[in-house]
C-alpha cells in the first residue's frame, strides 16, 4: 500500500490540494523570482553604472603686473582652492567616490604597427601623425636656394627642391611621390655651405614632418564634396576656366584660380599652389644635435633637471652629401650613425602612446559610449588592484598589426629627449613621444595580454577627452613610476557616487563656486533608478502577499489535509504499527501533494516570471523604452533590455515551500501521534 | 492462570479544568474461550478499561497482566499487533485500502509475505461470510455490518488471542447485531478466543458467558 495509491483513490481531495498548494507555490516562487530579480537588477545597476564628473578645460585670462608691464596668461576657472574643496568631497565618499587619474607614457613594441591619419581615410591631418611622419630618404637636388636670414637667431634656412631616389625610411602609411619639397634648417652659415647643395647633387636627408602634399589636396577637394578621398580623380581637372570663374569671389584674396575639379554637379576652383601639391611632398630637415644652447641640459619628465646636455639626445644627422652607394656609405665609419637614425624611426613607427587608468569608464568617451571595447573585455577589478600586464588596443592598431585578443606584446617604455616641453605645448597631441636613440628605451621589457580591442566613434578628433587609435590602455598600477598626468582632459575625472549629481552641485553652490565647473554624466541612471526602485517595490508586495498566501494556504493544508490522516494514524497505532511508521506513512501521504505543488509552482514560475517582471517594469515607468535602451554605454547592454532573471530564486522558493509544508506536516503528525489512539478517532 | 488480569486498576482524565477518575480500582481476570460482557450507564468507564486492557492507555495504578506478564514490561506495539485486537463502533478501517487491504494490514506488520497475507486475509473474511465480490471494495462501499465483520476477520486473520469489542453493534440493526455478536461468541467459543464486548443491547448480554457491569469507574460482577 504506497501512499501514491493512497493518494490516486481521492482523485478528488488530491486534485483540490494540489490545486490549492500549487497556487499558492506558482504565486510564491513566481514572486520570489520577480524579487530577486528586482534586487539583482537593481544591485547591478548600482554596480555597473558610473556617474563620473568631468573638469571643466575652460580657461579665463589673468592679468599680472610684471616690472610695469601688464603680463596676460590663460589659467583654469577651476582655482586651487576648488580643486581642494572637490578632492576634499573625494576624500569624504558620500558625494564623490573618488578622483581617477590617467597616467601617459610611451612605449615600443615590436610586434605593434601604429597608424596614421595617412591611411586614406579621408580624416588626413599631417600635424596629427607627429611622430611617425619622420622620414629619411636619398635624394637628387633639382633646385635651391637660401631663405632671407631670421632676425636674432643663427639659424639658416634653405628651400630646396629634389627628386626622390629610395625612401630608406618611411612609415608604411604614406604614398611616395616623386617631386619633394623640403626646407633644411642649419644652426649657422657654416654648416649650409658645408653641406654645398646645388643641383644634381645626391643628399642622404633625415626629416620630420613628411607631409604628402597630394593627399592633403585630395583630402580637401573630397572634403569640399563631400566625399571618399579615394573617389577623388585628379585626371578630372579643367584647366579652361570661364570668364565668370575667374573673378569668383574667394575668401582669400590672393587666391588665383587656375584649374577647377568638375563633377556632375559641382566646381572647385584650384589655385596654382594647390596645383603643385600633385604628386608633391613636403619635409622639414632640422639640425637638432647643434641647435641648442650647450648649456642647456635635458630634463626629465620629473620636472628634474639631467646632467645630460639636450643636443647630445639627438644624433648628428639630418642631411649629408652622398658620393656612394647607401649601402657603401652605411658600412663606412660616417655611415654608423645613419644606421642608428635608420634604428631610431624603426622603433618610432613601433611606439604607441600608453594610458594607465584606475578604471576605464572614468574616461568620458568610454563613459560615454564614444568609445567602446568591440572584442574581449574591458580590466577587471583585481586586475586594476594588482597592476595585471593587460591592455586593451585600438581596432585600427590591432588590424595593423595583425594581432587580436589574447595575443601577448612586449612594451619597452620611453621618453622622448624633452618630454615636459613637449607635453605641455599648446599643440600636443596624445600620441607618443618622439623617440630618441640616444635617450634609449627604459629598462625592462613587460610583457602585455591583450584582453580588449576598442573603437572609437572619430579616430582622429583631438578634442581634450579624446585619443588617437596609437593609444594602449593598460592599468595604472602595471605603469612605470615616472608617467605624466594632469588635471586635464583625458588625464581627469571625478567618479560620483550614483544618484549624486544634484547633491553635488547643491555642494558647490553652498560655497560660492560656479556648479559648472564639473560636467556630469550618469547615462540616465537617475532615471533608471527611479524605474527600477518602482520596480523593487512592487516586487517587495507582490512578495509579501505571497509569503501571506503561502502561510495561509500552508494552514488550510494541515487543517483540511494533514489532520485527515487523524484517523489512518490512530488506526495504524491501534493496530501496533509503531509510532515511528505510522507517522511516516501518514507525512508521506500528506507530503506528496505539497511536493507535486511546489514542482508545479516551480515551473509555472519560471515560465511566468519574466513576462510578470517586464510588466513590472512597464508598469513602473512610461517611458520604458526610451530610458532603458539609451543606456547603451560600455558593458550595460543587457540591463538596457531586460531585467536580470533568476530561475534560481524560483527554485529556492519553491524548494522553500516544499520544505515548509512537508515539515510542517511532519510535525503536526508527530504531535497527533502522542495523543491517545483513542483521543485519534 | 487467566489470558488477561486487571490488578487494581486505576485510571483518570487530567484536563485543565478537573480530574475525572474514570477507572476505579478494578479487578478481574478473564479467560479464553470465554465471552464477557461489559455493560453500564455511558460515562462509567467501559471504553477507558477496554483501552487499558488493549494497552492504548497506561494506568496510573495497578498492572495489566497478559499470560501472567505485566503489560508494562511487554512490547506494547507486539501486543496490539499479535495478541489483543480491537473493534470500535466504528471506523475501524483505513478508508482508502480495500477489504482485503485492510485486513492484510496487521499480516503485514508481522512481516508476512504478499502472498501468504493475501490467502490468510482471504481465509478470514470468507469465514466471517465476504466472498470474493467484497475484497476489492473500498470500506465506503460497505454496510456498517460488513463493515464490522470486515474488522473481525482482521483479528481472525492475526489469530488474535484477546478480542476487545467496544459496541461493535451500536450502529447496527437487529439483524445485523445477531450476526456479529454471533461470531463474536464463535471466536470465544470456537477460536478458544478472550471476547470482550462492551454493549448497551440487551440480545448481546444474554449471548455472554458472564456480564460485567461498570458503575462510576468501578466493576462488578453481575450475577444472572
Ligand atoms: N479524553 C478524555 N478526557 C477527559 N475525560 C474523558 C476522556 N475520555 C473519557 N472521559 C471521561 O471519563 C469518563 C469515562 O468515560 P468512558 O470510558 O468513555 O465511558 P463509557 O465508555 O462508559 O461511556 C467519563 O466521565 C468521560 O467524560
Ligand atoms: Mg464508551
Amino acid at each position: 500500500m504506497t501512499p501514491l495509491r493512497q493518494l490516486l483513490r481521492q482523485p478528488v481531495r488530491l486534485l483540490a490540494v494540489f490545486l490549492l498548494l500549487g497556487l499558492a507555490s506558482a504565486f510564491f516562487c513566481l514572486s520570489a523570482g520577480v524579487f530577486a530579480s528586482a534586487q539583482t537588477t537593481l544591485a547591478q545597476v548600482e554596480e555597473s553604472y558610473v556617474t563620473i564628473g568631468v573638469p571643466t578645460t575652460e580657461t579665463k585670462d589673468v592679468e599680472t603686473q610684471y616690472n610695469g608691464l601688464t603680463l596676460h596668461h590663460e589659467e583654469s576657472v577651476i582655482t586651487d582652492e576648488m580643486w581642494k574643496y572637490l578632492d576634499g568631497l573625494a576624500a569624504e565618499g558620500t558625494i564623490i567616490e573618488g578622483g581617477y587619474r590617467q597616467k601617459y607614457i610611451s612605449a615600443y613594441s615590436s610586434s605593434l604597427q601604429s597608424v596614421t591619419s595617412g591611411r586614406q581615410d579621408g580624416k588626413y591631418v599631417p600635424a596629427l601623425d607627429d611622430p611617425y611622419d619622420r622620414a629619411i630618404f636619398v635624394v637628387r637636388v633639382v633646385s635651391a636656394q637660401v631663405d632671407p636670414p631670421m632676425e636674432g637667431t643663427d639659424l639658416v634656412n634653405a628651400t630646396v627642391t629634389a627628386e626622390i631616389e629610395t625612401a630608406v625610411k618611411l612609415h608604411p602609411d604614406y604614398e611616395l611621390r616623386n617631386n619633394l619639397r623640403f626646407t633644411v634648417s642649419c644652426n649657422s652659415r657654416d654648416e649650409l655651405d658645408a653641406l654645398d647643395i646645388a643641383p644634381g647633387k645626391r643628399y642622404l636627408i633625415y626629416s620630420a614632418d613628411y607631409i604628402d602634399l597630394d593627399l592633403e589636396l585630395r583630402t580637401t577637394i573630397a572634403g569640399d564634396f563631400r566625399c571618399d578621398v579615394s573617389d577623388i580623380d585628379l585626371s578630372r581637372l579643367s584647366y579652361e576656366l570661364t570668364a565668370e570663374e575667374m573673378m569668383t569671389e574667394h575668401p582669400d584674396p590672393d587666391f588665383k584660380p587656375v584649374a577647377k575639379y568638375v563633377t556632375e554637379d559641382k566646381t572647385m576652383l584650384l589655385s596654382q599652389k594647390m596645383l603643385n601639391q600633385m604628386n608633391a611632398c613636403h619635409l622639414t630637415v632640422n639640425h637638432f644635435n647643434g641647435m641648442y644652447p650647450d648649456d642647456r641640459m635635458a630634463v626629465g619628465i620629473d620636472g628634474t633637471e639631467t646632467d645630460i646636455p639636450l643636443n647630445e639626445c639627438y644624433l648628428d644627422v639630418y642631411m649629408t652629401p652622398l658620393d656612394t652607394e647607401l649601402d657603401t656609405f652605411l658600412k663606412s665609419d660616417e655611415g654608423a650613425e645613419w644606421l642608428e637614425a635608420i634604428h631610431e624611426l624603426d622603433v618610432q613607427y613601433h611606439s604607441v602612446s600608453v594610458i594607465g587608468t584606475d578604471l576605464l569608464e572614468s574616461m568620458y568617451c568610454f563613459h560615454q559610449g564614444e568609445a567602446f571595447v568591440t572584442e574581449g573585455r574591458s580590466f577587471t577589478d583585481a586586475e586594476y588592484e594588482k597592476g595585471a600586464c593587460v591592455c586593451l588596443i585600438s581596432e585600427s592598431t590591432v588590424m595593423a598589426s595583425r594581432l587580436g585578443v589574447g595575443d601577448k606584446i612586449d612594451l619597452s617604455f620611453y621618453w622622448g629627449p624633452d618630454p615636459l616641453a613637449d607635453i605641455t605645448a599648446p599643440e600636443w597631441k596624445l600620441q607618443p613621444q618622439m623617440y630618441s636613440q640616444r635617450a634609449g628605451l627604459m629598462g625592462g621589457t613587460q610583457e602585455y595580454e591583450i584582453v580588449g580591442v576598442y573603437r572609437q566613434s572619430d579616430l582622429w578628433d583631438t578634442a581634450d577627452y579624446r585619443f588617437l587609435p596609437n593609444t594602449v590602455f593598460a592599468p595604472n598600477a602595471s605603469l612605470p613610476e615616472d608617467c605624466y598626468s594632469s588635471r586635464k582632459g583625458v588625464f581627469f575625472t571625478y567618479v560620483l557616487q550614483n544618484g549624486k549629481v544634484s547633491a553635488l552641485q547643491d555642494a558647490l553652490a553652498s560655497q560660492n563656486y560656479p556648479t559648472n565647473i564639473l560636467f556630469c554624466f550618469d547615462n540616465g541612471y537617475s532615471e533608471m533608478a527611479e524605474i527600477l526602485h518602482g520596480f523593487y517595490r512592487s516586487a517587495l508586495q507582490l512578495f509579501f502577499a505571497a509569503c501571506l498566501t503561502a502561510v495561509a494556504a500552508l494552514s488550510v493544508f494541515l487543517a483540511l489535509f494533514v489532520n485527515r490522516q487523524r484517523r489512518t494514524l490512530g488506526l495504524m497505532l491501534s493496530l501496533g504499527s509503531g509510532k515511528r511508521a505510522a507517522i511516516q506513512f501518514s507525512w508521506r501521504v500528506a507530503a506528496l501533494p505539497a511536493v507535486f505543488a511546489a514542482t508545479a509552482g516551480i515551473i509555472v514560475g519560471i515560465l511566468t516570471m519574466n513576462v510578470t517582471s517586464r510588466s513590472l517594469l512597464s508598469s513602473a515607468s512610461e517611458v520604458l523604452n526610451t530610458s532603458l535602451s539609451s543606456a547603451g554605454a560600455v558593458g550595460f547592454g543587457d540591463i538596457g533590455t531586460k531585467s536580470i532573471s533568476m530561475p534560481v530564486a524560483v527554485i529556492a522558493a519553491g524548494v522553500l515551500q516544499m520544505a515548509v509544508c512537508s515539515a510542517a506536516a511532519y510535525l503536526y503528525l508527530r504531535r497527533l501521534a502522542q495523543k491517545s489512539p483513542l483521543d485519534l478517532r | 492462570m487467566p489470558v488477561l488480569s486487571a490488578q487494581n486498576l486505576s485510571y483518570s482524565y487530567k484536563t485543565k479544568y478537573q480530574t475525572v477518575q474514570a477507572v476505579k480500582d478494578v479487578s478481574c481476570d478473564l479467560n479464553a474461550g470465554t465471552f464477557y460482557a461489559l455493560i453500564g450507564k455511558s460515562g462509567s468507564g467501559k471504553t477507558t478499561l477496554l483501552s487499558l486492557l488493549a494497552g492504548l492507555d497506561t494506568p496510573q495504578s495497578g498492572a495489566v497482566l497478559v499470560n501472567g506478564q505485566n503489560l508494562r514490561e511487554m512490547d506494547v506495539d507486539m501486543y496490539r499487533r499479535k495478541q489483543a485486537s480491537v473493534i470500535y463502533q466504528s471506523y475501524n478501517l483505513f478508508p482508502l485500502m480495500t477489504v482485503r487491504e485492510n485486513v492484510m494490514y496487521p499480516l503485514k506488520l508481522l512481516r508476512h509475505s504478499d502472498a501468504g497475507a493475501k490467502n490468510e486475509a482471504q481465509d478470514a473474511l470468507k469465514k466471517v461470510g465476504l466472498d470474493e465480490s467484497y475484497w476489492k471494495r473500498l470500506p465506503a462501499m460497505l454496510s456498517g455490518g460488513e463493515q464490522q465483520r470486515v474488522a473481525i476477520a482482521r483479528t481472525l486473520a492475526v489469530h488474535a488471542q484477546i478480542i476487545l469489542a467496544d459496541e461493535p453493534t451500536g450502529n447496527l440493526d437487529t439483524e445485523n447485531s445477531a450476526q456479529i455478536i454471533g461470531l463474536l461468541s464463535g471466536l470465544a467459543h470456537e477460536e478458544n478466543c478472550c471476547v470482550v464486548v462492551v454493549t448497551h443491547d440487551s440480545e448481546a448480554a444474554k449471548a455472554a458467558d458472564i456480564v460485567f457491569r461498570m458503575d462510576s469507574g468501578r466493576l462488578k460482577e453481575e450475577t444472572a
